[in-house]
């Protein structure tokens, strides 16, 4: 069954599968993002959920927030847990052991479980082609242990393993992946790609529709503002995203058919201090970091736009 | 009725997998069970099996897959070998932890370092605390059989656990022997359709796996406790029923050879025990008092049985074909069971521990020969001097 | 053997101390409070204890979350437990912690309570349900004198950077000590980075005695699980319309409160909140009907492009 894509916040449909009661952080990017991609997904769908935030916050003490059904999978195995799902319910349907309508199948990761312990287990679930839409829910840290350092975790951004201190000022000293282009790139199985941001919901729930539809993997990369690990106040997630975005921190972009296209160009970039100096993860940074960081955006936003303009 | 073949050990669990009408596999090549997915992929090719065949990208993906595959419904194979068993750790307790009754073969191959092809049950063995049925075949057609009867005891609505069903790698996976291979009509009576408790389903929809707090930790963990008391009673059912389908009759937990008024006995599991039986048989023709216990199954280790016939005995041998360094005693994890089962007994039955065919090394019949002259030699002057002996340099 | 275990396992001169605070944005104060008196009770050569609620973490910002101080004249018996089940002393660092949360559970006759607001102790009182056993409440605005500090520094039993009783920590810690001198005030002035606001809690917290006398107390059991108390392997069918195992209302030291002549049906408020607290049935009238979940984040009063939400003190309402 094909999903509809919307053209306003009045089209979203009114039902939630992602409902209230769960232990997520006062203004959660994450958890704000599930409530959309549930929305989008609406009720025929499994929700695989790798540890991770939005697995412990939502599940402590034996309960969940899922109107459908949810199974944990290991933070290191969202792909691999997605691939069996999808894998028997299309041996089921073909031999007769099971006669309702296909489910979708959503793997809800963080960056850990997605971009570095997890990435085997996506790389090779969209190797093989499997029907399923994986999620990023991107908040720039293992968030759930209490803030530590993944590989999405921004360059001089501090977390409790990348402290600032006299020897090391700079706290980080990575640059970080860019998951969505090392999944873009060499998985010829691949059948949509996007990014997304709560700052555009109506974008953000298209792409997961879009993705949905899609006959085969799709990857979403979403970034999900973390008012405890960037240390902002929990009113801010959506302007945080906003920011990430007119700065260039972060891209929206979606890949289908071999074609790239921009969903979102800011008129005229803002610096990338505009966003920095609002969160406590950067507070320490000096001129000549910030100037660094800067630098590597520029040479990002040159990057992608070079890249979309080939494929386009 | 079915039909005879010479298959191998691999071959047999395959035809096994295809008969049980498995819907999902998830691949991944390592030595030596390697030949059970290629078995099953010529099978898919050829029409003969109906199955997503997964190519996963290593065994810790393999287990991932049939986790989810089992709890969308399906019936489930994957299996592993040596290092390849390790790999996959972290996915073993949640299987179990969340009842999915996914079976998975093990060849049995040595651990690194270093690379080692030749069988030991160290790997197979290291897994035993993982709450999953476990137990040995010794030749092909026990491959084929422990393959099916898995399936039924695992997928019993009183047990909903995983299993690993083990075979010594290329002793019993590489050597074709003759197996009887049921037809389908068979299996059909042996082994109902798959039916969980839970499952993944939009029209029943549910949440599998949510985090708990430590007082949520005794029911649970309580609960899987009692899930294995009640596969020992399924266990026997089961085998009782195999026997009367398929007219081969096994004993569900220690198989006794030769030990009508045996003095000392051998008690160990998996191929070697065919040896051991050939020794006892040579023995006995020259009037030696000798015979041979085989663990059929190791988990759930059925205490009471084991301590039942072992303390018949004035002395028992345990053969251990892995190595726990540092272990009590210093033998294997059988001999420290054995010895569990036998206590409180007093000093009747006398213990003592070998350690044998490391690294896939055989274990010879001259070997099994120094095995039982030990024995006799205990049970002559009653003392027990060493806890253990590792072969061939302490006996 | 015919011995009364409950008898032969009583510490009495164990002092429990119970700090509540909101996860993230005061979890280092609430820290700050049981970890400067208890270094204060080790000074004295007392036996001490001091940690966070394992369970309460990792905390999430704005939830509940508890610290807990054990000083005792004896050897602690009680060493390896979750929570303090008995607390002598209840601190919170913030002032809407009254509403949802049941602060003064379990406590001993003649217990103290200390919280940090502007308000005073009476009309604290009208938030507590039972106060039964409570002795003495005393109110100090402790973030007006140091403010909260928010660090991720000490978190997971690591040591925090910042060092111990820099903000509102201190002098919380000062007012305990005031209301229950069970350690000499020098020994927490001197446990503590901020020793000016330590002394100005100790002077200036308001206590008022609630009680006098008491009925007898008796200690609830432990609660035990069932071996059925639990369904087969944790699965649980899954929710309607909200997960009531998990009410989030108390997080909330704020609410929003929405104006419909300034509301131009934009639904962004709607789209923004991840609690799903909005909804509504015609655009023109938003319902934020889900207060009961309502964390207080304050992303709907945020979005809000004509300030038609407003974030209002939750202490503000008596419902």
């Amino acid at each position: 069954m094909m999903l509809e894509t919307i053209k306003t916040l009045r089209d979203m449909p009114q039902e939630e599968y992602y409902v209230p009661g769960h232990r997520t952080c006062a203004g959660c990017g994450p958890a704000l993002v599930y409530r959309l991609v549930a929305k989008a997904a609406g009720p025929n769908t499994i929700f695989v959920g790798p540890t991770g935030c939005m697995y412990v916050a939502n599940t402590s003490y034996g309960c969940g927030p899922w109107a459908v059904p949810w199974i944990h999978a290991q933070i290191t195995n969202g792909g691999g847990v997605a691939s069996g799902i999808e894998a028997a319910y299309k041996a089921m349907m073909r031999k007769g052991k099971y006669t309702g309508e296909r489910p979708h199948v959503i793997v809800m990761a963080g960056d850990g479980g997605s971009t570095d312990i997890g990435l085997q287990a996506l790389s090779g679930m969209i190797y093989r082609g499997h029907d399923v839409l994986f999620i990023c829910y991107d908040n720039e840290s293992y968030a759930n242990t209490g803030i530590q350092t993944s590989p999405t975790t921004p360059w001089g951004a501090v977390t409790t393993f990348t402290p600032s201190g006299p020897a090391v000022p700079e706290g980080k000293r990575l640059w970080p992946k860019d998951n969505a282009q090392m999944i873009a790139h060499g998985h010829p199985e691949l059948k949509y790609l996007a990014t997304a941001s709560p700052a555009f919901p109506v974008d953000l729930f298209n792409k997961v529709r879009k993705g949905l539809n899609a006959e085969g993997p799709a990857y979403l990369h979403i970034q999900a503002p973390c008012p405890k690990g960037w240390q902002f106040p929990s009113s801010k997630t959506i302007e945080m995203a906003k920011l990430a975005l007119d700065t260039g921190m972060f891209q929206l972009y979606e890949l289908e058919n071999g074609k790239y296209k921009i969903s979102y160009m800011p008129k005229q970039r803002k610096p990338v201090d505009e966003y920095l100096k609002l969160q406590g993860r950067f507070k320490h940074l000096k001129p000549e970091h910030i100037e660094k960081i800067q630098n590597f955006v520029d040479q990002k936003v040159k990057a992608i736009e070079i890249e979309i303009a080939a494929l386009s | 009725m079915g039909k005879k073949r010479l298959i191998t050990g691999v071959v047999a669990t395959a035809e096994a997998v295809r008969l049980a009408d498995v819907d999902v596999i998830s691949s991944y090549p390592i030595r030596p069970y390697t030949g059970i997915m290629s078995e099953l992929a010529r099978m898919i090719a050829d029409g003969e099996l109906d199955a997503e065949f997964v190519h996963a990208e290593g065994e810790h993906a393999q287990l991932s897959v049939v986790y989810g595959a089992s709890a969308a419904g399906a019936r489930t194979f994957t299996g592993s070998s040596g290092v390849g068993v390790t790999y996959a750790m972290e996915v073993y307790s949640p299987i179990s932890g969340e009842r999915f009754p996914v079976q998975m073969a093990i060849a049995d191959r040595t651990l690194d370092p270093p690379g080692d092809f030749g069988s030991e049950h160290t790997e197979a063995e290291s897994c035993r605390d993982q709450c999953w049925i476990q137990g040995w075949a010794a030749t092909p057609q026990e491959a084929l059989d422990l393959t099916l009867l898995y399936y039924r005891i695992g997928e019993d609505p009183r047990v909903l656990l995983p299993q690993y069903a083990c075979q010594d790698g290329y002793f019993v996976s590489h050597i074709a022997g003759e197996v009887e291979i049921p037809d389908e009509g068979q299996v059909k009576e042996f082994l109902p359709p798959y039916k969980n408790k839970h499952s993944l389903n939009i029209y029943d929809p549910m949440i599998i796996g949510a985090q708990i707090e430590p007082e949520m930790g005794p029911p649970l963990q309580y609960q899987r406790y009692l899930a294995v008391q009640e596969a020992k009673k399924v266990i026997a059912e089961a085998y009782k029923e195999f026997g009367e389908i398929f007219g081969r009759k096994y004993s569900p937990f220690v198989e006794e050879y030769m030990t009508d008024d045996a003095e000392v006995v051998i008690f160990m599991q998996g191929a070697h025990t065919i040896t051991a039986k050939n020794v006892a048989q040579k023995l006995r023709n020259h009037g030696e008092k000798v015979g041979v216990v085989q663990l059929r199954t190791f988990r759930p280790f059925n205490t009471e049985v084991v301590r039942d016939v072992l303390s018949k005995f004035k002395v028992v041998g345990v053969v251990d074909n892995s190595v726990n360094f540092g272990i009590a005693g210093d033998g294997g994890v059988l001999l420290s069971e054995a010895r569990t089962a036998l206590y409180g007994l007093g000093d009747k039955t006398k213990t003592v521990g070998f350690v044998g065919g490391l690294g896939g090394e055989v274990i010879t019949m001259e070997e099994f020969y120094k095995m039982y002259a030990k024995l006799k030699e205990i049970a002559k002057t009653g003392k027990v001097e060493k806890n253990s002996y590792w072969l061939p340099y302490e006996l | 053997m015919s011995l009364d275990a409950k008898k032969l396992f009583e510490e009495p001169s164990l002092i429990q101390i119970t700090t509540w605070a909101r996860g993230v944005l005061q979890n280092k104060d609430a820290r700050d409070v049981v970890f400067a008196l208890a270094n204060a009770g080790s000074k004295e050569g007392k036996y001490v204890q001091a940690w966070e609620n394992y369970v309460d973490l990792p905390d999430r910002v704005g939830v509940p979350v508890r610290a807990y101080a054990r000083v005792s004249e004896e050897p602690i018996l009680s060493k390896y437990i979750y929570e303090n089940e008995n607390p002598d002393v209840v601190v919170l660092t913030e002032e809407a912690l009254v509403k949802g949360n049941d602060v003064l559970a379990g406590m001993k006759p003649g217990g103290v309570l200390i919280v940090n607001t502007k308000r005073d102790p009476q009309y604290i009182l009208k938030f507590l349900k039972d106060t039964t056993y409570l002795g003495t409440i005393g109110c100090v605005d402790a973030t007006g004198v140091a403010g909260y500090v928010q660090t991720l520094s000490g978190a997971e039993g690591a040591t925090d950077a910042s060092g111990i009783g820099v903000g509102a920590g201190a002098v919380l810690a000062g007012a305990v000590v005031k209301a229950k001198p069970f350690v000499k005030p020098e020994s927490v002035f001197s446990s503590v980075k901020n020793e000016q606001a330590c002394r100005y809690g100790y002077n200036e917290v308001h206590l008022m005695t609630v009680n006098t006398t008491f009925p007898a107390f008796v200690p609830a059991p432990k609660k035990q699980l069932g071996v059925d108390d639990l369904p087969f392997a944790g699965t649980v069918p899954s929710v309607n319309k909200e997960n009531e195992k998990r009410v989030t209302g108390n997080w909330r030291s704020e609410r929003p409160v929405w104006s419909k002549e300034r509301c131009t049906s934009c639904l962004l408020c709607w789209a923004s909140c991840p609690d799903a607290v909005i909804t509504y049935k015609t655009p023109e009238a938003m319902e934020f009907n889900n207060l009961k979940y309502c964390k207080g984040c304050g992303l709907c009063a945020a979005v809000c492009p004509t300030k038609a939400i407003t974030m209002v003190p939750e202490l503000d309402f008596e419902d």
